[in-house]
């Protein structure tokens, strides 16, 4: 290759360093931007610089080159930034000893991405229509309060059950759904999202619309989650262990996602919505694919909805109506149909912005909806849209491996 | 069996609402395959574009000697206002996107009724609370017996079964219904057969949103009051009932409208606690409509294209 | 001669009050290419169409290896070894050429959604391997789709698609594959690359039975063994292709009398 050089250091070692350190560096930027949205109170600056971080994210994405300088270091240093990431995440909150507010906000944004993420499985892997899922957040969020309150079930069975009830509702909402058409889907979304709307208004034992409340805390080692925590001898809010609690089932359910994109069912799921009939002539079992993206859907939704009722302690019909449906969905178009980043940025961005700009409160479902009309105009893949599947050391060696095709 | 004609005639009158509706939703999915979930939503302006206005033409002392002229005017131009609209959602929404996946589309719509309900909201008056809506239908009515029945009933009933037998001439008899006709069984031959898509698909709309503006407006007269979210669930009944008597038919609308309509008022009067529930059993019908007749009671049995 | 692994045996189809297909009765040998052909909407595409699944059949009997498939659902069909492409190319655009291939497998046993959740390091083992044999079929028809075979299938110049279209049927050893119009739109050159796969087809996989619905007689002079001519969903003449295009009412319905 060229000269013998007078180091033992070879030039593989340094780009092997680089490679680290930026993929490193780009995790910290993003992180630090995400932080600071988050965290800072000034609306203006909050605003110029969520604006900003779209703005750049969507550039990155139009030019191939910058895409794959950026996309290099971060596909080979999975393990790292992993690793790096979960640190980041966990250390995050501790400097938020005083603000408690942001702390909520936080715990907010977990709740939103498990369910945005939940919805992603329905509309963006399988391409169905779902314009009532907060149905299934609801029955999660009332499942796990009555298990617990009436049955006085632990917290952690409660969300279990919980989820599972929602799953079995996902699945009582999947069978109608089988026949083709678009429209006879989002039709039977939408009335099987009011119905359980009107039932848990009306029914005695939900509640009616007073809702429930007193929901017990989640107990961890005999500690209830709702009392303060001391960290390093600091005292530190209870929002601080709902960060964790939330966290913790995010991790899980961002595991979830990723293996079931990489498998046969992220593909089959894919397959259905391109097109099924060549789905179903290429031998896949379009009803049951369909079904389990409703079930795995609505169990996530039911995980998110047993954190809300546990942490927020008091629940209500309005918290799942037909508005919450919409403002989901918004996150997986905005955010990018089938992405799990996409969507987790989009639950973020649409989470931050109503408790950040609050000003447009009035405004807030007005914007949301432009904002949707924009997106699917312009940009219907969304901020981070979806790429083609890799399959990185599955492929074989040799002179015809795939080249980059970004 | 008074109170089952008293009831007989809520029925109707509901139906007769839900008709109008449903028939503007079905022409959507009959001529562009299209589910227009802002449809609903159109409805909500007919009502509150009627109130200004009437509060206007009563501020200039209209109403006196020509009112019912005045009145059946502010119809015609209500209407013609919200058929206006139409227009506007098509050039601005949906025509930029009809070559999009037809789930970009709906979503869009979707996204579209929010809008225009929340706007509706910020932008009239205490838009979040509900809004007396005037009485501009002929009040009184007749006392048969026992029975009563409000002039407002009938003379909603004779407007629809009027819009209705007008449609149907539209539909059967004219140029511009042909051509509708055409291209709700195949677009692109209707095309090269010289019919021109964009104004067929822009009276569609206008049509569309009409119907749903006058079947606001009626909402609001008969029932005395209207909100900014009437939209959601008069446009969720349309549906239902285009769905139920067969998605693009426009009889099969009128059917399932009127089935809808009596499903809701019997079952709320003799289903103990009913009036509550009400809404569950019409999205009940419609699921099992969907689980065992998705073709309606109309359509035909669909067979996939392949 | 051996068995028919597939016969169809007076299929017949009612849409409402049409009759779209009447009566038809063909039969299929390994290795053999028949080919369907006849006026537009005389039925062709709905014999392909009631064969896979897409409609129950109003009447008649559809044997397949032995037994009788009629009112299988299509995955299940399909899985049983009958594959097809559409006469508009139905690709999953999305996803990629390989991806596209790699649902073709769908229709092999092994895949079932259980183990998929379950047991990864056995999938990635399994993915390995049926990602080698995806690549070596897509590099039999077309060395350029194998090195590209991460490209969005969308993104294909239309002789690729029907490739891809034919890589994925043929992904999951099909015994009975079925063509529908695949030289639709193509030119010359495309044509006689089109018939070079279609034979290819028979030599990579022994024993397969391949039904061909085409117009273009120059395809189907040169690949098909047996000729059925349907007319206004009835059959009207079968045999080989010499017989059939001199039959006086084949000519009529369909040829026209100068060839």
């Amino acid at each position: 290759m060229g000269a013998v050089t007078m180091h033992d250091e070879s030039p593989g070692k340094t780009a092997y360093l680089t490679r680290k350190l930026a993929a490193l560096g780009i995790l910290l930027t993003s992180s630090g931007a995400v932080y600071a949205i988050a965290v800072l109170k000034n609306q203006w600056i909050v605003l110029g610089l969520s604006v900003l971080t779209v703005a750049a994210m969507i550039m990155i994405d139009r030019r191939p080159t910058l895409k794959r300088r950026i996309g290099e270091p971060l596909r080979q240093e999975r393990g790292l930034l992993l690793v790096s990431a979960t640190v980041l995440a966990l250390a995050a909150p501790l400097p938020l000893r005083g603000d408690p507010y942001t702390l909520h906000v936080l715990v907010m944004v977990g709740i939103s991405m498990i369910l945005a993420i939940g919805l992603n499985f329905q509309v963006g892997s399988t391409g169905i229509p779902n314009l009532g899922f907060a149905a299934f957040y609801g029955v999660g969020a009332y499942a796990s309060s009555l298990l617990a309150i009436r049955f006085q079930l632990s917290f952690w069975l409660a969300i279990l059950l919980a989820a599972a009830i929602a799953a079995f509702f996902g699945f009582l909402v999947g069978v109608p759904s089988l026949k083709t058409r678009t429209y006879h889907l989002a039709l039977v979304s939408i009335a099987f999202g009011l119905m359980v709307y009107i039932l848990l208004n009306n029914l005695a034992f939900t509640g009616g619309p007073n809702g429930v409340k007193d929901i017990p805390a989640p107990f961890l080692l005999g500690q209830s989650l709702f009392m303060s925590i001391r960290i390093f001898g600091l005292t530190y809010p209870m929002q601080l262990n709902f960060y964790y609690l939330v966290a913790f089932f995010l991790a899980l359910t961002l595991a979830a996602a990723h293996c079931l994109y990489h498998s046969k069912v992220g593909l089959f799921w894919n397959a259905v919505r391109e097109d099924e009939v060549a789905a179903k002539c290429s031998g896949i079992n379009v009803s049951a694919v369909k079904i389990l993206a409703f079930c795995v859907g609505a169990f996530f939704a039911g995980i998110a909805g047993s954190l809300y009722a546990h942490y927020i302690g008091y629940i209500s019909p309005e918290n799942f109506n037909m508005n919450v449906s919409l403002l989901i969905l918004g996150m997986v178009i905005m955010g990018g149909m089938d992405s799990i980043q996409g969507t987790c940025a989009g639950a973020f961005l649409l989470t931050i912005a109503p408790e950040k700009f609050r000003a447009l409160t009035d405004l807030r479902m007005v914007a949301a909806g432009l904002i949707i009309i924009l997106m699917l105009m312009f940009r219907p893949a969304g901020i981070i849209p979806q790429r083609i599947r890799e399959y990185r050391g599955l492929l074989p060696l040799g002179r015809d491996t795939d080249t980059d095709h970004e | 069996m008074t109170l089952f004609l008293q009831l007989f005639v809520a029925a109707v009158i509901v139906s007769c609402l839900y008709a109008l509706v449903a028939v503007g939703f079905t022409m959507y999915v009959g001529v562009i395959n299209l589910a227009n979930f802002s449809h609903g939503d159109a409805c909500v302006m007919g009502a509150f574009i009627l109130m200004p206005l009437f509060i206007l033409v009563s501020s200039l002392g209209w109403l006196g000697t020509a009112g019912a002229l005045v009145i059946v005017l502010l119809f015609l131009v209500v209407s013609a206002l919200t058929g206006l609209w139409g227009v506007v959602i098509y050039r601005i929404l949906v025509r930029p996107l009809l070559n999009s996946p037809r789930l970009i589309l709906l979503l869009a719509t979707v996204a579209a009724g929010q809008v225009i309900r929340e706007v509706v909201r910020v932008v009239y008056p205490n838009g979040s609370n509900p809004q007396v809506f005037p009485k501009i239908l002929p009040q009184g009515g007749l006392e048969l017996g026992e029975l009563s029945i409000g002039y407002d009933a009938i003379a909603i009933f004779v407007i629809t079964i009027a819009v209705i037998l007008g449609l149907n001439f539209i539909i059967r008899r004219t140029r511009m219904g042909m051509a509708m006709r055409a291209v709700s069984q195949n677009a692109d031959v209707s095309q090269m057969m010289g019919v021109n898509m964009d104004w067929t698909v822009t009276i569609v709309f206008v049509i569309g949103s009409a119907l749903a503006g006058l079947a606001g407006l009626l909402n609001g007269s008969y029932y005395g009051i209207t909100k900014f979210s009437i939209g959601s669930g008069l446009g969720i009944k349309g549906f239902s009932a285009a769905v139920i008597g067969g998605l693009g038919d426009f009889y099969g609308a009128i059917i399932g409208g009127f089935l809808l309509g009596f499903i809701e008022v019997f079952s709320a009067a003799y289903i103990p606690d009913g009036s509550q529930y009400q809404d569950v059993f019409s999205f009940l019908a419609v699921i099992l409509f969907l689980l065992f007749r998705p073709s309606g009671i109309l359509g035909e049995k669909i067979y996939e294209k392949v | 001669m051996s068995e028919p692994i597939f016969s169809v045996q007076d299929l017949t189809m009612r849409f409402g009050g049409l009759t779209a297909v009447d009566r038809v009765s063909f039969e299929l040998y390994p290795n053999q290419i028949l080919a369907v052909i006849g006026p537009n909407g005389a039925g062709k595409t709905t014999v392909f169409n009631v064969v896979t699944g897409l409609y129950a059949p109003s009447e008649g009997a559809i044997r397949f290896k032995g037994s009788t498939i009629n009112g299988l659902a299509p995955h299940l069909i399909a899985r049983r070894g009958i594959k097809r492409t559409f006469q508009q190319s139905r690709l999953f655009d999305n996803l990629s050429v390989l991806d596209n291939v790699l649902v073709g497998m769908a229709a092999t046993a092994r895949h079932n959604l259980g183990k998929a959740i379950l047991r990864r390091d056995l999938l990635a083992r399994e993915l390995s391997r049926d990602i080698e044999h995806a690549l070596e079929l897509l590099g039999s028809f077309s060395r350029e789709m194998r090195t590209s075979h991460r490209k969005r299938a969308g993104d294909l110049t239309p002789g690729d698609r029907r490739k891809l279209e034919i890589c994925r049927a043929l992904a999951s050893d099909p015994t009975v594959l079925l063509l529908d119009e695949p030289a639709a739109g193509m030119d010359p050159s495309e044509t006689a690359e089109l018939m070079e796969d279609i034979l290819k087809v028979r030599t990579l996989k022994h024993g397969i039975g391949i039904i061909l619905i085409e117009h273009d007689m120059s395809v189907v002079r040169q690949t098909a063994d047996v000729v059925v001519v349907l007319s206004y969903g009835k059959i009207i003449a079968t045999g080989s292709f010499a017989n059939v295009s001199s039959d006086p009412a084949v000519q009529e319905a369909y040829l026209g009398t100068s060839n």
